[in-house]
């Protein structure tokens, strides 16, 4: 809404880091982010899906933005958060490796992730943002935490 | 805005009159119209209407007024013979009305309904309502006897008079008082009043014929429809002091005492440290006296939002008797439906989901159990069935009976069946015992359906009737016996939210498995565990009894040494031995869903917060059996 009103259309994300790479995330879509806890394990899960968590009384799914990714298993340490999203009714946490900020992107400093990126990289991206020497990858949600295509193509390999 | 504040309330109370139409019009079937009914189900119509037409629900309200009019002519002394199938259509597409409005809007057509409501209402007109019009004579009227006589030509003219009491000859030889009752069939018996209205009339009543003698008539003129002035449950109503709460807030609070509830425990934590750092300082002792009310606060508060929770099991049993009656209507059988026990409280959440099972065992009993009219005469056994539903609490929970006094269950037909599936030997089906027997009916696939009817169709489990009371940490018992009929037992828990359960350890993992599911906990040395291809059993006093550690049964990656300790668990018949490290104690857990981005995790039905703050999963011991017998059947395969 604002973004169609206003002048300057901007996004405000909350950045974070993974690996070497800052994604953004629509802030939102960000019902609060909270440090690094026991999780439980699930059954029959995902690879990607952590586990639950307890968020005030409430369980709640985590999954490992990393596996999500498919990159190489991070070390957990005092910098690492989840970020709680709300996302179709339904929230979840993502680990990330750290918070680093959050910031206000005009629309036009958005390009599609096509243009910079290599082909395999773009599938949970909805854009990519040039700051300075460095791109922000902005993460598309509904993607990151569709799960349940990944659970077919799961069935699919041990079948 | 005004709407979607609106809806919400318009919709329960919707339910409600729709619940009270449907009882009273089956109460109107069973015992004829009187007065108090017709008026109750009157003023539902009339409600219904009026609320329909305010949020511009025009569907609703046409037919909910074509309704009125029909119970009116029915108020007026119309006999209501063949009329409840007619009204219970009306309830149920104000029903379909109903939960279109809350889907967006009206779509089911309702005219064709409402001409024949009207129709019936007509009908009724043409043949003239028989009423009773009572005159009574000044007493200074002068030639009392002619004038009454004058009064019934006039009344003549615009009715068929059937009845005049005292009758006309001893009216002419003066034996009148002051009143006369004539019964008349008039198209418009309202109009009769102001006709015989005269000087010498001290009142005319015009009465519903029957009626004569009921005082509550007397004052009910069209102006005072709905109103009964002495209604007991109007005035119950208006002085019960209720606030509708949407359901989702209760949840809610129940999270956040649940909260308190893990918060107190680290407080007292907190307090047994300090105390240990400063034994002679008072603050660790006043903080944990602190905890320790604030502990007691919690449970408190915990229990009144648990019995915020609760609804009586009405709610549930005030469908069936309709649902009964049109299932005995289908299959040409006369069925009494007996309910006792409505105001039982359970939780919502087990109201919701026990109305399926029970569901589908009141169709067994009428289907199969009650036997046709013909063959109860012939066994001397009353032509109408009877169907007993009844909630009882106990001290853990609630018991829900569903009874028939029908045939029974036909046992050697059950094992007949049985054999002729394959799923036991003849020799096997043979060495049964009656219970075994009887117990053959929850196995997946056997129904004893000698017909296929509609309803019933063929071979719906009741094994889908046991898995639902036991996913609800309940369980099914049946009794029966040939010629006599049939018992079914559930047993359920007073609230989902709260089961007590078993706490264990298993590779690292804490796990809690409910009560219901646990039979026994033994201790098995390893060697007492005989590996018998890819999978183990050992034996418990002379049966075999599968074996599996509570990894394996979920597909997590098994620890290396497994523990000693068996944890027996059951699912209907079956029953698997699980293998866990230690039994961390019991109590009393809070259940919390997995929510839908997990969806459905086999062998898991939820979890719980431990007094760490940790979550643990709540294992379900109906499915780690089937998972775990899966295996075992594919191991044999393989």
């Amino acid at each position: 809404m604002n973004a169609q009103r206003g002048e300057t259309k901007e996004q405000q994300l909350v950045v974070v880091r993974l690996d070497r790479e800052r994604y953004g995330v629509p802030i939102e879509h960000v019902h609060e982010i909270i440090r690094m806890q026991e999780v439980t394990r699930i059954p029959r899960a995902p690879s990607f899906v952590e586990g639950v968590i307890n968020l005030r009384g409430q369980v709640i799914p985590v999954i490992d933005l990393r596996r999500r990714f498919g990159l190489a298993a991070g070390e957990r340490n005092g910098a690492s958060r989840i970020v709680v999203v709300e996302m179709n009714g339904s929230r979840v946490g993502m680990v990330v490796d750290a918070v680093l900020e959050v910031m206000r992107l005009p629309d036009s400093a958005v390009v599609p992730p096509e243009e910079l990126l290599a082909a395999s990289e773009v599938a949970f991206l909805r854009g990519v943002a040039k700051q300075g020497d460095d791109l922000i990858l902005l993460l598309d949600l509904q993607r990151v935490l569709e799960v349940h295509e990944q659970r077919e193509l799961a069935e699919l390999q041990t079948a | 805005m005004q709407l979607q504040r609106l809806l919400p309330v318009f919709l329960s109370e919707a339910d409600e009159h729709l619940q009270a139409l449907e009882e009273g019009v089956l109460q109107l079937e069973r015992q004829g119209p009187n007065p108090e009914l017709v008026a109750g189900l009157f003023r539902s119509a009339h409600t219904l209407k009026g609320s329909a037409g305010a949020l511009g629900f025009q569907r609703m309200a046409e037919l909910a007024h074509a309704l009125e009019e029909v119970l009116e002519a029915l108020r007026a002394g119309r006999g209501g013979d063949g009329l409840a199938d007619l009204l219970l259509e009306c309830v149920d597409t104000l029903r379909a009305l109903r939960q279109e409005v809350s889907d967006g809007g009206e779509r089911t057509d309702v005219q064709a309904l409402v001409e024949r409501l009207r129709a019936w209402k007509e009908g009724g007109a043409e043949d003239g309502l028989p009423v009773d019009v009572r005159v009574r004579l000044r007493e200074d009227c002068p030639m009392r006897a002619a004038r009454a006589l004058a009064l019934l030509r006039v009344l003549r003219e615009h009715a068929e008079v059937e009845q005049v009491a005292p009758p006309e000859e001893a009216i002419a030889q003066g034996q009148l008082e002051l009143e006369f009752t004539a019964r008349v069939r008039a198209r418009e018996p309202e109009a009769l009043q102001e006709l015989l209205a005269g000087p010498e009339v001290e009142s005319v009543r015009v009465m519903p014929a029957g009626e004569a003698r009921d005082e509550r008539w007397l004052d009910l003129g069209p102006q005072a429809r709905g109103k009964l002035p002495d209604d007991p449950e109007l005035t119950r109503r208006a002085s019960l002091r209720t606030v509708r709460v949407d359901v989702e807030r209760l949840d809610r609070l129940m999270n956040l005492v649940g909260e308190l509830v893990v918060d107190r425990i680290r407080f007292q934590q907190i307090a047994e440290r300090l105390r240990r750092l400063d034994g002679a300082n008072g603050l660790a002792q006043e903080l944990a006296e602190a905890a320790g009310h604030l502990g007691r606060v919690a449970s408190d508060l915990q229990a009144q939002v648990l019995k915020a929770r609760m609804l009586p099991i009405e709610h549930l049993f005030s469908r069936f008797p309709r649902y009964v009656r049109d299932l005995a209507q289908r299959a040409g059988k006369r069925v009494e439906v007996v309910v006792e026990g409505q105001d039982t409280e359970l939780d919502r959440s087990v109201i919701e989901q026990i109305g399926g099972p029970l569901m589908h065992l009141v169709r067994n009993a009428v289907d199969h159990g009650i036997e046709p009219p013909e063959e109860r005469q012939r066994l001397g056994k009353p032509t109408a069935g009877r169907l007993r539903l009844a909630a009882v609490q106990e001290e853990e929970g609630i018991l829900v009976v569903v009874e028939d006094d029908g045939r029974g269950i036909d046992t050697d037909r059950v094992r007949e069946k049985a054999v002729g599936l394959g799923l036991l030997t003849a020799e096997a089906a043979a060495r049964l015992s009656e219970e075994e027997a009887v117990e053959l009916i929850f196995h997946p696939g056997l129904s004893t359906a000698s017909q296929v009817t509609d309803v019933s169709g063929r071979g719906v489990g009741m094994d889908a009737v046991r898995a639902g009371v036991q996913a609800l940490g309940g369980s099914v018992e049946v009794e029966t016996q040939r010629g006599r009929g049939t018992r079914f037992t559930l047993r359920l828990p007073l609230t989902l939210a709260i089961v007590r359960a078993l706490l264990v350890s298993c590779g690292g993992e804490r796990y809690a498995i409910p009560l219901a599911g646990v039979q026994e906990i033994v201790e098995v040395p390893a060697d007492r565990v005989h590996r018998l291809g890819s999978y183990r059993a050992t034996v418990l006093r002379g049966n075999a009894l599968p074996v599996v550690s509570v990894h394996e049964a979920l597909g997590l990656p098994a620890p290396e040494n497994p523990g000693r300790l068996l944890c027996v668990v059951t699912g209907g018949r079956r029953r698997v031995g699980l293998w866990v490290d230690r039994v961390l104690g019991e109590g009393e857990i809070v259940v919390k869903p997995l929510g839908s981005y997990l969806g459905q995790v086999d062998g898991v039905s939820g979890a719980t917060i431990l007094g760490d703050g940790r979550v643990a999963l709540i294992l379900d011991p109906s499915a780690l059996v089937r998972l775990a017998l899966r295996e075992e059947e594919l191991a044999h395969v393989g």
